[in-house]
């Protein structure tokens, strides 16, 4: 535990009760969504840590679970040394100032009978602060996240989805947070309008000292903006490393596989896309042993067996930040992966060789 | 003789091409006034060639799919163009002979499964009414018909999962029941918009491994209406990219990936993060995706163009050859204005204009 560290995961587990007849309840028959089912990891100051799954593998309950939004059904967090529910109500009121969230749809999460103004004023009013200059603060923000502070007045209607998704930053940003957590910041944006987004993201975290926790199902998006990145699936972490191992050198057949199905913007890298079969299984019941057994091309029946639950192990001892859960990760081969930035067009265009 | 050898050949290269689409022009009355979402555009499809129409939210990629299969809804009309299918002119038919193409030689996958399949309804009988409405079977050989597409599109147990409600398949089973659906009657061209944008990517690589299965099977052609280059760059064989409702380059994917020549596409493929590059920034595209209801004047991209001078604001580019078989709509390009001396005389015209106004 050093002082660099935010955020302390151990053990955390959130299972969700379906929701089912009355009488199921009655006799106390409900199954239960395992949404996340054993998470461990940190969340050190300045750094970037991204969490990419499918959908369904708890991803969002995660970002909920960090900004205390859902009681953890077992395991702990702790945030700067000390665990959520050791919190008094200080603590907790600057907790609630100092990790912000921007969310994934930006029509949604902004209020439409609000102007932006109030709506980015409304944390600083909430914790008190800037009280005597608000407006200008406003005006501030606005510039900061590459709008013009004329617009302060306008209602979410009338902005595009990227200009929103600036907003939602904006109000993120308003009462100076140490930690953003960013739940699909782009995926619901333009192609043209993510790129702009994420290098505002990137120029924020550089200027403010921000850390963030990205969550996204984009590989291309998380290894661009994560130092660290978690590959989740069925509520468990498959893999975590730091970015530029995990995507040179994949261990677990999981991430291997889902590299592998990136539809890259190179022909010749998407024509040999490779397919994994079958479907995410349900978290109602995950298959026994590990969790992947039932898609993976490497299982034995070792793997399904219920004890046989991998864990997360340092699989290299000169990098102790890369961890795979993975009884079969000496036999997963480089050999189907190669990622060569040289194939194809890279997309650096010279300005210079572009007549006008 | 000759005469006939003669007919044989145009025959010949009259089915070349299955679907041909000349200078469609369709747009919309709305409250915003009329919207042209679809611009003057062309484009043809060859027998089992898969073409891409990738753009971004209203470049106009729907309403093209829309508009082949004459599903515009009733405030939009298509004003101008032509729509050959196989020779004859799609526009020129009755809503009954339509109906009888529509579906059955021309049909379409959707991006929402939920929404194109009636929940009330199992799979199953979905799909028979589909074959029963096209082709000369009774109920019985329909349902072992279906039977045998949901196999054919890899859905396990098909037997038993004939008779399952939309709601107990999952997404990407529910979109391999929708194209069990769309090729139930073997269509010559099967048009999927947004096919896999709301699946997960492993899930949307054996979306498209089906497709491709059933085209060599069946030979047919495939449109793949998409914002994702990704896909475009995996699964087709020629793209057309589109921004402001026009095509604005078109070309083999191999040149539209390898040398972009659009100052629209080399920023939107800038835009996208490489595994396996550094990068600091990404040089994508400045400004915001253009309202369709209020395009720019001249050329639809020069308010996010770097290389925007006074001759795009006032004159609209037509796609033009730059390199062989390669098309782009942009006068800063190198072989554009040497090519096409039309258009640089409307531009000298237009240059002339605005000196004498001043």
């Amino acid at each position: 535990m050093t002082d660099k560290e935010l955020f302390q995961v151990s053990g955390l587990k959130k299972y969700f009760d379906q929701s089912q007849g009355i009488i199921d309840r009655y006799l106390n028959d409900t199954d239960q969504v395992k949404a996340i089912n054993g998470v461990s990891f940190a969340v050190e100051r300045g750094e970037t840590v991204g969490v990419v799954g499918e959908s369904g593998c708890g991803k969002s309950t995660l970002a909920r679970c960090l900004i205390n939004l859902e009681n953890p059904t077992d395991g702990e967090i702790k945030y700067k040394g000390k665990k959520f529910e050791k919190f008094d109500s200080g603590e907790m009121d600057s907790f609630r100032k100092e990790v912000q969230m921007v969310f994934q749809d930006p029509a949604s999460s902004l209020n439409r009978r609000k102007t932006i103004s109030q709506t980015i004023k409304a944390p600083m009013e909430i914790h008190g602060i800037y009280e005597n200059s608000r407006d200008e603060r406003v005006r501030e923000l606005l510039e900061r996240v590459g709008l013009s502070p004329d617009y302060a007045n306008r209602y979410p209607h009338e902005f595009s989805g990227g200009q929103r998704q600036r907003v939602g930053i904006a109000r993120a940003l308003s009462v100076d947070p140490e930690v953003l957590i960013l739940d699909e910041p782009v995926s619901a944006l333009d192609v043209s309008i993510q790129a702009q987004i994420l290098n505002l993201l990137k120029d924020l975290q550089d200027d403010l000292d921000l850390t963030f926790v990205v969550i996204s199902h984009d590989l291309s998006v998380i290894e661009y903006m994560c130092n660290r990145v978690a590959v989740m699936y069925l509520g468990e972490f498959m893999e975590i490393a730091n970015s530029d191992v995990l995507f040179s050198n994949p261990q677990h057949p999981y991430t291997k596989a889902l590299l592998d199905a990136l539809p890259q913007p190179v022909p010749e890298l998407a024509r040999k896309r490779k397919t994994l079969e079958g479907n995410v299984p349900s978290p109602i019941n995950p298959p026994s042993g590990c969790v992947f057994h039932t898609r993976c091309p490497l299982a034995t029946e070792e793997c399904s067996e219920s004890r046989n639950d991998p864990e997360l192990n340092s699989i290299d001892q000169s990098d102790e930040n890369h961890k795979v859960a993975c009884i079969h990760v000496d036999e997963v081969t480089n050999d189907n992966l190669k990622v060569d930035s040289n194939i194809g067009n890279d997309g650096n265009y010279e300005v210079e060789n572009f007549n006008s | 003789m000759l005469l006939i050898l003669v007919t044989k050949e145009s025959n010949r290269l009259m089915t070349e091409k299955i679907l041909e689409v000349d200078n469609l022009t369709t747009s919309f009355d709305t409250e915003e006034g009329t919207v042209r979402a679809v611009n003057n555009i062309s484009f043809s499809i060859e027998e089992g060639e898969t073409m891409g129409i990738v753009g971004e939210s209203g470049s106009g990629k729907s309403v093209t799919a829309l508009s082949v299969m004459r599903l515009i809804e009733s405030n939009g009309s298509i004003e101008n163009g032509t729509i050959h299918y196989r020779g004859s002119n799609l526009l020129e038919k009755t809503e009954s002979e339509i109906q009888s193409i529509r579906g059955s030689e021309i049909s379409m996958v959707f991006q929402d499964t939920l929404d194109s399949l009636n929940p009330v309804y199992t799979i199953g009988t979905q799909i028979n009414r589909v074959i029963r409405k096209h082709r000369d079977m009774d109920n019985k050989e329909a349902r072992e018909e279906t039977i045998r597409l949901l196999e054919q599109v890899g859905i396990p147990n098909a037997e038993e999962r004939i008779d399952d409600y939309p709601h107990q398949f999952s997404g990407g089973m529910r979109q391999r029941a929708l194209i069990a659906m769309a090729i139930s009657c073997n269509p010559s061209v099967l048009i999927a918009d947004e096919p896999t944008t709301a699946l997960d990517v492993t899930i949307e690589a054996q979306i498209f491994e089906v497709l491709d299965k059933i085209q060599h099977e069946t030979g047919m052609s495939i449109i793949v209406i998409t914002h994702d280059l990704g896909v475009v760059a995996g699964v087709c064989d020629f793209v057309n990219v589109m921004y402001g409702g026009e095509i604005v380059e078109k070309s083999k994917t191999d040149d539209i990936f390898g040398d972009p020549q659009h100052p629209y596409t080399r920023g939107l493929l800038r835009s996208i993060p490489r595994i396996g590059k550094e990068e600091d920034r990404l040089r994508g595209i400045e400004g915001n995706v253009p309202n369709p209801a209020a395009l720019p004047s001249g050329c639809t991209f020069h308010p996010r163009c770097p290389h925007a001078t006074d001759e795009c604001r006032q004159h609209d580019p037509s796609l033009q050859e730059v390199k062989r078989n390669h098309r782009a709509a942009c006068i800063h390009i190198d072989g554009y204005k040497s090519l096409h001396k039309e258009d640089k005389e409307i531009i000298i015209n237009d240059r002339k204009k605005g000196e004498s106004d001043d």
